[in-house]
């Protein structure tokens, strides 16, 4: 465990100097601050419907405008935010704890163990992970549970390909051993020595993931197959919006961006946590 | 090299069968079936659904209905009946394969036509305004959802007078024989799909051969190709492109199935006659078999693409060999 603080560090150092990576986590930290303060935030409430002022063009009342219900946009986007994040989180959790714990059995067992984790893994790489979750949260009901358990359950093959790899090299290596030799139980061997030792791709992934997962939720909401009205999400909204694209641009248009420019921050931040974890590219 | 492809061809059959189960299994989770919803008509009586469940098949356990299902398919190539349409699935997702490979197959060449040079301009330009500028709108487009995207293009070609939106063809050239005007008229149409569905990948071919050829550009037989006076021209493509192009090619396989089926919500906002916006449907309406088929379809075209992507590798770099 000595080593990791150094690491982080050096992890930080590089994070600092990448100015992509800062501009995403800039935004991620506003983005979870709008999401915290929705309701001091938001200038009306989210679900108020006010027939009288339908489809208002943005104003100094209506930042945003108003949708087809004359609901404030703009209140609806602080509050989307809240669902977009949390499926990203809790998708990603999911995802992330089946592929480790599963990539953490098939690396460090191997033989039959790793054998029938392949095959599984083999299956799900035969479909687009968008397909695979269509189809599961159409079979078991829209909604908010079941979108994050589509999502994590057809995302965690990255994560146990990576913890697989991992493992494959480090399990000879001496400090396994010695953690071996001095009688420590696998499961101690392989959450205490191992995996704070793969843990750098594996925080990569998982900030990349959040950026899938937002856009995956996106489309699954837009197809009407996410949160249920009158709860906002964005690519409800989006969807919304889609058919008066003419008459009423901005319906669709702001949550179209909202998710953009979320995706892009997870995006940003991911790529430059890559690099900075990269030691090729360190100077 | 055949043994090698037969052997991955009897390697698929066992992963096949998994597939098909583990599909059939995901569907049969899915509360109530394609009868259901009749029970709810009024002018449906109970009894009529009864007959219709019978009839179908869908009063018998589910692994019966399995069985039945992949012995058709063994014995007489028989993919199982759509309820919804009254007509073989076979038939069904043939008359959409079409378009469907149509479209995927040309936002692909799009893609790669642009990233590829693109990509090798960036890197050889490396930190130059253009690459910033390509860095950008490559992250945008990985960012952007590709029907957000479909929906703000038709917007604008809207706003600009324009009229060629939605669908492949102007509603005049919907069944009409094929003349010079019907294919000026799809390509006014197509150029919108390409772009919404291609720019995702395009901005992630664009990076990875930005990527790659900066890692071979820094390898030692580079230096040496410039260092035996080897025009830069001759070196970049002759030497660095044809290494740092061959990781993408192992990524092609995987390709053209995910565009044919990935793509499902931008084909229904672009109302494409393609297989997505049909999947979706027959989902939402339980036609098991339509379901079941299509799925299977898809796993097929990947573990082919992938097959294929693999003998392509060994046909462009030379230092792969399968005994």
């Amino acid at each position: 465990m000595h080593s990791l603080p150094s690491t982080f560090q050096v992890v930080l150092h590089q994070l600092k100097k990448n100015r992509r990576a800062k501009v995403g986590l800039y935004i991620i930290i506003l983005i979870l601050i709008v999401a915290i303060g929705a309701p001091l935030l938001s200038p009306a409430h989210p679900e108020n419907i006010n027939l009288g002022a339908s489809l208002q063009a943005p104003s100094f009342q209506h930042w945003l405008g108003t949708d087809k219900l004359g609901r404030d946009i703009l209140s609806r986007i602080i509050y989307g935010s809240r669902v977009s994040l949390i499926v990203g989180v809790v998708a990603v959790g999911i995802s992330g704890i089946i592929g480790i714990i599963l990539g953490a059995i098939a690396g460090y067992f191997g033989k039959w163990a790793d054998h029938f984790i392949m095959r599984l893994v083999d299956i799900l790489l035969a479909f687009p992970s968008i397909l695979l979750a269509i189809t599961l949260v159409a079979v078991l009901g829209a909604s908010l549970w079941n979108v994050m358990l589509a999502i994590g359950l057809v995302s965690w093959v990255g994560y146990a390909r990576v913890v697989r790899g991992e493992f494959l090299s480090k399990r000879n290596q001496e400090f396994v051993l010695a953690a071996k030799t001095s009688g420590a139980s696998y499961f101690r061997i392989i959450f205490r020595h191992m995996l704070p030792n793969s843990m750098a791709p594996i925080i990569v992934m998982a900030t990349l993931g959040m950026a899938g997962a937002i856009i995956t939720e996106s489309s699954l909401s837009f197809l009407g197959l996410g949160v249920q009205p009158p709860t906002p999400s964005w690519g409800q909204m989006l969807s919304d919006g889609r058919t008066i694209m003419r008459q009423a641009w901005w319906v669709s248009t702001f949550p179209g961006l909202a998710i953009m420019i979320t995706v892009l921050a997870f995006n940003l931040l991911g790529d430059g946590l890559r690099d900075a974890m990269d030691p090729k590219l360190r100077n | 090299m055949f043994n090698y492809i037969v052997r991955r061809i009897l390697s698929m059959i066992p992963l096949l069968i998994l597939i098909s189960i583990l599909s059939f299994t995901v569907i049969k989770l899915q509360p109530g079936e394609f009868g259901s919803q009749y029970f709810n008509n009024p002018r449906v009586s109970p009894e009529t659904v009864i007959q219709l469940r019978k009839r179908l098949g869908l009063d018998q356990p589910a692994y019966r209905q399995y069985l039945k299902w992949v012995k058709g398919i063994i014995t007489e190539g028989d993919f199982g009946y759509s309820f919804a349409y009254k007509r073989p699935v076979a038939e069904l997702i043939w008359e959409r394969m079409g378009w469907t490979v149509t479209v995927a197959s040309a936002t692909m060449l799009f893609t790669w036509l642009l990233a590829i040079p693109i990509g090798i301009y960036s890197a050889t330009h490396k930190y130059s305004f253009l690459d910033y500028i390509f860095t950008f709108i490559g992250f945008i487009g990985i960012s952007i959802p590709n029907f957000f995207l479909a929906l703000v293009l038709m917007y604008l070609v809207l706003a600009q007078g324009g009229t060629a939106v939605g669908g492949l063809f102007s509603n005049e050239y919907i069944g009409a024989p094929w003349s010079w005007a019907k294919l000026l008229d799809l390509l006014k149409h197509i150029w919108i799909p390409l772009i919404a569905i291609g720019t995702a990948g395009m901005a992630g071919l664009i990076r990875q051969m930005r990527g790659n050829l900066l890692d071979v550009l820094g390898r030692q037989y580079v230096q040496t190709a410039r260092a035996k006076g080897l025009k830069e021209r001759v070196v970049i493509y002759k030497h660095a492109v044809r290494n740092a192009i061959n990781p993408l090619i192992s990524m092609l396989g995987m390709q053209l199935p995910q565009l044919i089926s990935g793509t499902i919500i931008s084909a229904i906002v672009l109302n494409l006659p393609t297989m997505g916006p049909f999947f979706y449907d027959a989902l939402i309406n339980q036609d098991q078999y339509l379901v079941m088929t299509f799925l299977m379809f898809s796993a097929i075209m990947m573990l082919v693409g992938n097959l294929i992507a693999d003998l392509l590798l060994a046909w462009v770099d030379p230092r792969i060999r399968y005994d």
